[in-house]
């Protein structure tokens, strides 16, 4: 019975681990502990006994919940949970075996990822004839065929990779059944997590659609408000001892004839940011734009400065539009209406190119840009030479890219903008929320 | 009652006798924290009664309470012990021609001119005591670190003196409104509780709890105007409950029987402190409105 305990609990522990929730050893025996002073039959102490152990963020409760329900779920729901995951599993394997039988070059399989294969055969049908085809009609004698093959799988992968981008610009991407997921709780705690309404914290901020924008303004109201509140503490004035000021300790101590009784203290002022936004509006990228533009401006009481620019194949200023009291809606109504260049192409370079010479002044060293672009620029090399000028110029450039990190070894133009820009992985509002903290709070 | 030998019936039923109304969302963690002798950690917004929870447990265990207010700046001298300078400066003065050097020195460093801080207290009481550190996500990160290492011994190493260790662990209670995110390490060393706003069923029982003299429809309408106010308004500062007991104690006092919309009226500014907040109910809901709401809640919960 004790082992069936302990078993139990370091498999709960690993599955919470799994879902992100940060859990210590030291963690998991006082939880192991705890468990021996309540009635383990009774489930709801069980429940509460784990959370009070084990969960330390009000945040993560949910996910909690959701575990251990599946986890400590009846014998019949976790027999259905089990066959669920078994199903999903051999979908996933007879996908990848239907898709090995066509991508095979001369009777030989293609070296592909299980990803590539499995996004392979939820294409339109049409496509994957195309791809089929292309496959079948291409053949070199028979002493090239090693060498050619290579090349065969590079294009396959980089069409499969054009159809994956595109999918997921549209929306349209399908779920890959089973993907990167070992165990059935951790399928059915993912499954339900993904079906529950009200993570718009968690959702892709491109996909949030325009019946949620209220909800979305209150989230980013309430993240702004929060934060404003922990970054003013952040630069208030320390009570801190810092450095003796020895003039003010003499003067106020005389009246005890120059013993030093009560010593005083010097401050050291600390300036707030100034921040300098470049905000990509072409296509795609302009509804994240309206979401950071709205997240910074609830900032704007502790930022010192906010100086807000729209590129997209040229720069345009935007800082006057939010001088005038109005609600946020209005004004980037009015702004989008007005904009020459909202929802065009990218031309990052000329648009750096604008900034220097137009507004040099607002390059100092106390600025920090943020840019919040996917960067994907015409002309990528003048891009590069552009922003390589402006950061000798500024303290600091950061860059919120909002394409999932593991797309980012595929474009040349995130490894050369790497190099001048901290660049942090930014498409939900709580990638948003979290590198903002991070960069005012530490 | 032995804090470490308590049951969870017992520490419900200490928790009821002492004004607390408390389930198992409540009473398990605090249990648990009791048993194993760990701190607790209680999060939750401003006025749901996270403080409460440790002056009922000195409550119900008849102890002292130990209360260590955080503010930033606060450091070890305030928080743990400090030399009393100015009485050593005296003394100092006083014998300066008479005693040899060493044993002024000797005689400075005792425990006579210790002055003892919240912390060193807890830990030097003849009996458990509860230990109260309010409000710790106003403290610096250093002072944090400083804690962890005390939390986790409960013994303290004062150069000129030696190590004290504590005769008897106290029960401390931690408190956070969430406005700075704790160190791992503080957490990891802590029991949890997150403490919500209440339902409308709890909050009636804790108004009637709080003021009888409300009765059971009034304080009905009292829970159902604050849960309204608290889900369906989008607010900088929420109610709280302690503030839904200041609206119930005012329309006692008024000698108000339910809810009306000039009492809502009169007595508004008891929920709402924000000008923004204030603006908003005005615009969306309004007095009548929010009496017409909890009317309607009413009828259907009947």
């Amino acid at each position: 019975m004790r082992n069936y305990l302990e078993n139990n609990l370091a498999r709960f522990v690993h599955i919470l681990r799994h879902l992100g929730i940060t859990v210590s050893t030291g963690e998991t025996i006082t939880a192991l502990k705890a468990l021996q002073l309540v009635d383990i039959m009774q489930k709801e102490h069980v429940r509460r006994t784990l959370q009070a152990t084990l969960v330390k963020n009000h945040e993560e409760e949910p996910v909690f919940i959701r575990a251990f329900d599946s986890f400590f779920a009846v014998p019949e729901v976790k027999r259905q949970q089990q066959q669920e995951w078994q199903e999903s599993k051999d979908e996933r394997a007879q996908l990848i075996a239907e898709a090995e039988q066509d991508l095979t070059y001369l009777g030989e399989q293609l070296e592909i990822g299980e990803e590539e294969k499995l996004l392979y055969s939820q294409l339109a049908e049409e496509e994957k004839r195309k791809i089929k085809n292309y496959l079948e009609a291409s053949f070199l004698p028979e002493d090239r065929h090693h060498a050619f093959k290579p090349m065969l799988e590079f294009q396959v992968r980089g069409s499969l990779r054009y159809w994956k981008q595109r999918l997921a610009e549209e929306g349209e991407l399908p779920l890959m059944p089973g993907a990167g997921v070992d165990d059935e709780i951790l399928a059915a705690v993912g499954q339900e997590l993904g079906n529950t309404d009200g993570n718009l914290l968690y959702e892709d901020m491109k996909r949030i659609g325009d019946r949620d924008l209220p909800r979305v303004t209150n989230i980013l109201k309430k993240l702004s408000r929060k934060m404003a509140t922990k970054i003013s503490r952040r630069y208030r004035m320390s009570k801190k001892v810092v450095k003796i000021d020895l003039r003010h300790s003499i003067k106020s101590n005389i009246r005890y004839g120059g013993i030093i009784f009560n010593l005083k203290y010097r401050q050291k002022r600390v300036q707030k940011p100034s921040i300098l936004l470049l905000c990509d509006v072409s296509g795609s990228m302009a509804r994240y734009a309206a979401f950071v533009i709205q997240f910074i401006y609830g900032l704007s009481a502790v930022i010192r400065h906010i100086e807000s620019f729209i590129f997209s194949e040229e720069l345009e200023p935007v800082t006057p539009y939010f001088k005038r009291i109005r609600p946020f809606e209005v004004t980037m109504a009015e702004l989008i209406g007005k904009s020459r260049i909202w929802g065009k192409g990218t031309n990052f370079g000329v648009s750096l190119n604008t900034l220097q010479s137009r507004f040099p002044l607002l390059l100092t060293p106390h600025t920090v840009i943020m840019v919040v672009s996917d960067t994907k620029t015409l002309e990528l090399e003048r891009a590069e030479k552009e922003l390589a000028g402006i950061k000798r110029s500024v303290k600091e450039i950061l860059w919120l890219n909002t394409l999932p990190h593991d797309e980012w070894k595929d474009l040349r133009s995130v490894s050369m903008f790497q190099k001048y820009a901290q660049m942090y992985e930014c498409y939900t509002l709580a990638h948003l929320e979290k590198v903002l903290r991070r960069q005012f709070l530490h | 009652m032995q804090p470490d030998k308590i049951t969870i019936e017992q520490l419900r039923s200490g928790f009821e006798k002492n004004g607390y109304v408390a389930e198992d969302e409540i009473t398990v963690p605090v249990y648990l924290a009791l048993r194993l002798e760990k701190p607790i950690l209680i999060t939750g917004a401003p006025g749901v009664g996270k403080t409460e929870i440790a002056k009922v447990l000195s409550g119900v265990f008849g102890t002292d309470l130990i209360r260590l207010q955080c503010y930033e700046g606060l450091d070890e001298n305030k928080a743990l012990y400090e030399w009393n300078y100015q009485r050593q400066l005296i003394k100092i003065q006083l014998i300066r021609e008479s005693a040899s050097e060493e044993a002024v020195e000797q005689d400075l460093f005792s425990s006579e001119y210790l002055l003892e801080r919240p912390i060193l207290k807890a830990i030097q009481a003849p009996k458990k005591v509860v230990l109260l550190i309010d409000e710790i996500d106003k403290t610096d990160e250093e002072f944090e670190a400083f804690l962890f290492e005390v939390l986790s011994d409960f013994q303290v190493s004062i150069p000129e003196l030696g190590t004290i260790k504590s005769r008897h662990i106290p029960m401390v209670v931690l408190t956070n409104n969430g406005e700075r995110e704790l160190s791992d390490g503080l957490k990891r060393r802590c029991v949890f509780l997150y403490i919500d706003y209440p339902s409308v069923e709890k909050e009636i029982r804790i108004i009637r709890v709080k003021v009888p003299e409300a009765g059971e429809r009034l304080a009905e309408e009292v829970a159902l105007a604050m849960s309204c106010l608290r889900h369906s308004l989008d607010l900088k500062k929420k109610p709280s409950i302690s503030e839904a007991l200041d609206l119930a104690h005012a329309l006692v006092l008024y000698g108000a029987t339910r809810l009306e919309p000039e009492w809502v009226q009169k007595t508004i500014n008891l929920l709402l402190k924000d000008k923004e907040d204030l603006d908003l109910f005005n615009g969306q809901v309004g007095s009548a409105g929010l009496v017409e709401i909890v009317r309607s809640e009413q009828a259907k919960r009947h």
